[in-house]
């Protein structure tokens, strides 16, 4: 070859590579021998040119792949009638099919070679394993697929003889009903995809038919994602049509879960229903990106009436920007399409914009207010929950960008669950867990930042709190707090509720000393940010309390909660459940405490405030009601006691089922009052009924169980049976001698039980010693129920005396 | 921000009936607009092999000629500014990253943190850009068949009416002029 190209040789190589390619074949290799004798560097250069050996070169070589792409296929069976169509990724022709001597219309799809990838090739052959799993009325079916004689691979669908669905409804003037009717067999052709892991991802007019007799077809699944594969199978814009594309495909988000399909929906049920584009009238691609992004359509029977509420609705709430604030998925969609249709009132216009959010957050945040007993004999305490919802919801509304990430990524993990669930019925709310924790932590949530992936850890930790993962959901706070105290502006509020929850873990374990100590750290936190009246700080102090008590600090956990109580007071209405939870609480300290009326007060306050939740926090409204009864037993309105025990176990039957701990705690509280009124079959009876939960739930070794035991013993004295008494109280005490956890009081009560027994069978000075002792440290320390102190000393009386 | 199609094509009437101005304002604006939707598009595919910028262009291209030709002569000339816009933007980029390659510092160009597939690696366009160049100067015609093909994404058949030529004589000069192209490409000097 020439180092310098030279015009000459240019020339000369050009005219000879003309006359050579003029040439038929058999006459150019003489010809070529010929300018080799005279001209060897040109012709070396032109036999290379012929023998085909020439450099591969990207850009050239797909110049020509275009031309290619121009020829129609051969195959052996097929016969191509004509071209149907083409597209960015490839060709469509009518073709007859015919096997075995039947005859077959089909739509044959080959991919233009000018794009042509491996992943191209990985796109194609996926598109037909999806479509050999689908198979449904409003979808056309896989007939064949395979490769031409070039090797490139082709599909063949079943031929649909119909008019796209935009031309479909011009053409009759479609009454407005009929439109909708189409969305929604599309819609539930798309459901019945959704539920096959399929997200269609390019629906828009060209890719539906309707056939004369009205069954529109969904065709083309090129593109279409399946939900559990990698992300290497999306691709971007450039293979979709921009016009019908959600905003985050347009963002190049390259999973996009089935809420492209719901939005796409809703474009074209826009179309049909307002004759244009939610758009407008946008011209070029920068306009019509904008406007996807950005765009607030008008409601398009407000574009083309008469106007119908319910149905524009129905289709901006498909056309919301955000995912998350769409229908869930298609199912959803097709749900109020079908409302629609029967003239019921739709979904979509239930509540506010931002319901949808509300709702999902609150169905999986309600969880996590779960209710905490302090282990001891009769009472248990409507604990704090961390997870303040109204104010929880509130603030999450607040910081939009968290919201988003967080709700979406929920969405994206239930909206992958729901169809899976129905292919995989193992599929728990543990794996999927487990598995949307891995993904955060390979981080593939790159669009995240890291306050919106704390934001999600965080979210992470709470469920699995909630599902008793204790040791993950410490671990997922603590990752949240890792990234959070990193950022350059420390976000104090989700730091406080992050150290909030990682204590309240603690205090599950039983670590309170160390549990106290991280709520020391976020109220620190919060004092230091200047705050004396938030409801985080009121939420933070209601738990401090909590812990206090439960490491028998009891004064400094009322004045605690009563600060709380009142930060939370002023909060009024946002802080209503804490405040009410807070409320009870106090309420049931003072109880203990003996300010009986001032506590029973309380109760019925919290009680009502609780009462005007929507939806009902039912779990707390039972705890509550609980120790409300226990209030009336105090104040020895018995028979109101008595009422409101018995409905307080049947609602709790209704809603736990039989054996659960709560209805155990119901029956223990509810034995100690028949107890009282010496209604000692009835309490018996009740005994019988918690201990039979506890051991059909496992928890023999629970110091519950040692309380029940001692109430059976005071039952056995009751019933001057002292030695079974003393029977079942020595290895109580033995019990708390080793320091199971309890009230102080009630060891102090059991005490007295087992030297009055032990005393009725063999009296002595010293036992009688023993009961005053007692009674002095009750008297200083009342137990619940707090009659225990004048019956011990009487005790104390009859054993002096006799 | 920049004119949309609608406007070029309004301004292509306007240089159809005499305004000179016009056919500035057109190659101007076009310009703009070619790296206006050449950067969107890059941006928002996030560096998958699936981009295909000419292909996108000869739409919007196909969709001008269609509408308002303005005469032969300058319709082919128009076409050619296009596919020259599109060479020089992705030109530009190969050029960049080669040179942060070679350590001559990142410059901070959204465009260049994306890999146009298909349209080859940096080395192989800086080197076809030279080689067309050399092209050029021996062969005009050949040249502007190679730029509309590859860089405006035009067939044989655009090619052919937008040159007003026979679409044999295209094909004939692109396989000319591509096998040139190739040798100089394999000949080392610019790989």
């Amino acid at each position: 070859m020439a180092a310098t190209p030279d015009a000459a040789r240019y020339a000369r190589l050009k005219d000879l590579h003309f006359e050579l390619e003029a040439l038929p074949e058999a006459q150019r290799t003489p010809r070529l021998r010929e300018i080799e004798a005279t001209e060897p560097e040109i012709g070396a250069v032109l036999r290379q040119r012929f023998a085909g050996s020439i450099r591969a070169l990207d850009i050239l070589d797909r110049a020509e792949h275009r031309e290619r792409d121009a020829a129609t296929p051969q195959l052996p069976h097929y016969r191509i009638v004509r071209e149907l169509g083409r597209g960015g990724m490839g060709r469509v022709w009518l073709a007859e099919r015919e096997l075995d001597g039947a005859r077959q219309l089909v739509a044959l799809k080959q991919i233009a070679l000018a794009g042509w990838s491996d992943e191209d090739e990985r796109r194609f052959q996926r598109e037909r394993r999806i479509l050999a799993t689908l198979d449904h009325p409003n979808i056309a079916a896989l007939v064949d697929g395979g490769r031409d004689a070039a090797g490139a691979p082709y599909l063949a669908t079943a031929y649909v003889d119909g008019q796209r669905l935009d031309r479909w409804c011009d053409d009759r003037v479609a009454p407005r009903r009929e439109r909708v009717r189409l969305i929604r067999d599309l819609a539930a052709a798309i459901a019945y995809a959704h539920r096959k892991l399929v997200v269609h991802r390019d629906l828009k007019p060209a890719n539906i038919l309707v056939s004369a007799d009205g069954v529109p077809k969904l065709l083309d699944f090129g593109i279409a994602r399946l939900l559990d594969e990698d992300a290497i199978t999306a691709t971007g814009p450039s293979q979709m049509t921009l016009r019908y594309a959600a905003p985050e495909q347009v963002h190049g988000d390259r999973g996009g879960g089935v809420g492209v399909d719901v939005y796409s929906l809703g474009v074209l049920l826009y179309e049909l229903l307002a004759g244009n584009s939610p758009y407008g009238k946008v011209d070029g691609t920068a306009a019509l990106i904008r406007a996807i992004l950005d765009a607030e359509p008008v409601a398009p029977t407000r574009v083309a009436g008469p106007v119908d509420a319910d149905l524009d609705a129905i289709c901006l709430k498909a056309l919301r920007k955000r995912p998350e604030d769409r229908y869930p998925n298609a199912d959803a969609m097709l749900a109020d399409l079908d409302r629609w249709l029967a003239g019921d009132p739709v979904d979509a216009r239930r509540g506010e914009r931002g319901y949808r959010l509300r709702a999902f957050l609150a169905r999986h945040w309600l969880a996590v207010f779960a209710t905490v007993a302090v282990v001891a004999g009769a009472l248990a305490f409507v604990a704090f929950h961390v997870a303040t919802l109204d104010r929880q919801l509130a603030e999450t509304e607040r910081e939009r960008d968290k919201a988003k990430a967080v709700a979406s990524y929920f969405q994206e993990l239930f909206a992958s669950a729901n169809p899976g669930a129905t292919r995989d019925s193992d599929l728990t709310a543990r794996e999927l867990l487990s598995r949307s924790v891995a993904r955060l932590e390979q981080g593939d949530t790159t669009t995240m930042g890291d306050d919106a992936r704390a934001s999600m850890f965080h979210a992470a930790g709470r469920i699995m709190a909630h599902q008793g993962l204790a040791d993950e959901a410490a671990r997922m706070f603590d990752r949240a707090l890792d990234l959070w105290l990193a950022l350059p502006e420390v976000p104090e509020n989700d730091v406080a509720d992050a150290y909030n929850e990682r204590a309240r873990l603690l205090f599950g374990r039983g670590e309170y000393q160390e549990s106290l100590r991280l709520m020391q750290t976020a109220l620190a936190r919060r004092e230091a940010m200047g705050d004396v009246a938030s409801w985080q700080l009121g939420g933070l102090l209601q738990q401090t309390s909590v812990t206090l008590r439960a490491l028998g600090r009891n004064a400094e956990a009322t004045a605690t909660l009563e600060r709380s109580v009142a930060i939370l007071a002023q909060q009024l209405p946002d802080s209503r459940s804490n405040y009410a939870t807070a409320l009870g609480n106090l309420g049931t300290f003072m109880v203990i405490e003996g300010r009986v009326e001032e506590g029973h007060a309380k109760l019925k306050e919290a009680l009502e405030q609780l009462g005007q939740l929507k939806p009902e926090r039912t779990p707390a409204v039972l705890a509550l009601t609980r120790n409300f009864a226990m209030s009336l037993r105090e104040l020895a309105r018995f028979e109101e006691a008595d009422r409101a025990y018995s409905a307080l176990l049947a609602r709790q039957r209704a809603f736990y089922g039989e054996h659960h701990i709560e209805n155990a705690r119901t029956m223990h509280s509810f034995a100690q009052t028949r107890l009282v009124e010496r209604r000692l079959d009835e309490a018996e009876q009740l005994l019988d009924g918690a201990t039979a939960i506890e051991v059909a739930l496992g928890n023999e070794d629970d110091p519950r169980l040692l309380a029940y035991q001692a109430d059976r013993a005071r039952i056995r004295i009751a019933q001057q049976r002292y030695q079974a008494a003393v029977d079942l109280l020595a290895p109580v005490l033995v019990q708390r001698e080793r320091g199971v956890f309890s009230e102080r009081s009630f060891a102090d009560a059991e005490r007295a039980a087992l030297a009055y027994a032990q005393c009725r069978l063999a009296p002595s000075p010293e036992l009688a010693a023993r009961i005053r002792e007692a009674v002095v440290a009750m008297q200083k320390s009342p137990p619940l129920p707090r009659m225990l102190v004048p019956q011990a000393e009487g005790w104390a009386r009859d054993c002096a005396q006799s | 921000m920049g004119a949309n199609l609608d406007d070029i094509t309004g301004w292509l009437v306007d240089w159809q009936q005499g305004d000179a101005l016009a056919r500035d304002r057109v190659f101007a604006r076009l310009y703009a607009e070619m790296k206006r939707l050449a950067a969107s598009v890059l941006r928002s595919e996030s560096g998958h092999d699936t981009m295909q910028p000419t292909a996108l262009l000869n739409d919007a291209l196909m969709k001008l000629i269609q509408a308002r030709a303005p005469d032969v002569e300058d319709r082919g000339h128009f076409i050619r500014v296009v596919a020259r816009a599109m060479r020089q933007i992705l030109i530009d980029r190969a050029r960049r990253k080669l040179a942060e390659k070679r350590g001559a510092g990142a410059v901070p160009e959204s465009l260049d943190d994306i890999d146009v597939a298909g349209m080859g690696s940096p080395h192989e366009l800086v080197a076809l850009d030279d080689a067309l160049s050399a092209l050029a100067k021996l062969d005009a015609r050949a040249a502007a068949v190679v730029e509309m093909r590859v860089f405006a994404g035009l067939t044989i058949e655009e090619t052919a009416k937008a040159l007003d030529i026979h679409p044999s004589s295209v094909n004939r000069e692109w396989a000319q002029a591509s096998a040139w192209l190739r040798e100089q490409l394999g000949d080392g000097r610019h790989a």
